[in-house]
């Protein structure tokens, strides 16, 4: 799973470059995000706009990351499609993770 | 419109399930179904997949995971079959969603549900040593006609 990243302002801000977040990919992800949060990363812009598929191994990671900041940061998830959010709506994770449209919505989230 | 029968296999492995998913998703794309229908075909079909390899093959490569696409005149059917270890039973069930606490939410556990909640029948049967997951969708109405 490639990731791209970059700092702005304390907040973390990672680009999933892959189409897929799937059963195949969501341990690298896992294991690149958990790197990213023992790094001092706590405040995270997820940018998810590339995504064209998720199953629910990759909502399991989202969800995984989730807990993983509960108590310590804050996540924002952005630039979901809407096939890719159509599994967060029904799952009804969309009422747990805060979903913005896009990065900057997702800063400005994060900023306050 | 067309009818047709096509069978995809792939070995159990993970790495594997994408080409299962994208040729469903392309089948549905030239029926046509729309982009949210063909994506609700698509993730049925990998979750089912996914459980096929997890469960039935405890992640062992090596055998066979066989996807029989049936295009009929008013629905899509996909037949999941393997001959791995059958399940004992079909719980669906979407895990308890409490926003308050993140720290109750599931992992896993959603993968039934989404394939009962994506497609107009489910259904789990035992033929022989092979176990077969059919999972049905409607095709609009618009489509079961001829043009």
């Amino acid at each position: 799973m490639e990731l791209e990243h970059r700092v702005d302002d304390d907040i973390l801000v990672v680009r999933l470059v892959e189409k897929r977040l799937d059963a195949r990919s969501v341990s690298s992800f896992r294991e690149k995000m958990n790197e990213f949060i023992t790094a001092g990363y706590h405040r995270i812009a997820l940018d998810i706009s590339p995504i064209e598929f998720v199953d629910s191994s990759g909502l399991g990671a989202l969800v995984a990351l989730l807990k993983r900041l509960s108590g310590q940061g804050d996540l924002v998830v952005c630039g979901a499609r809407e096939t890719v959010m159509s599994m967060f709506k029904l799952t009804r994770l969309d009422k747990v993770f805060h979903m913005a449209t896009g990065v900057e919505g997702a800063r400005a989230a994060l900023a306050k | 419109m067309r009818t047709g029968v096509v069978t995809l296999t792939i070995d159990s492995q993970l790495d594997h399930v994408f080409l299962i998913g994208q040729a469903i998703n392309t089948i549905c794309a030239a029926i046509p179904l729309s982009e949210q229908a063909a994506y609700e075909a698509e993730v049925s079909v990998v979750e089912a997949v996914n459980n096929v390899i997890e469960h039935a093959y405890g992640n062992q490569p090596g055998h066979p995971v066989e996807v029989v696409v049936t295009v009929g005149e008013g629905n899509i059917t996909f037949q999941v079959c393997d001959h791995g270890v059958p399940r004992k039973r079909m719980r669906v069930r979407l895990p308890e969603v409490n926003r308050r606490n993140p720290h109750t939410l599931a992992e896993r556990g959603r993968g039934l549900f989404i394939m009962q909640a994506f497609t107009d029948q489910l259904r789990y049967d035992r033929d022989g040593d092979r176990n077969v997951l059919t999972l049905v969708k409607r095709l609009p109405e618009t489509q079961r006609r001829d043009p």
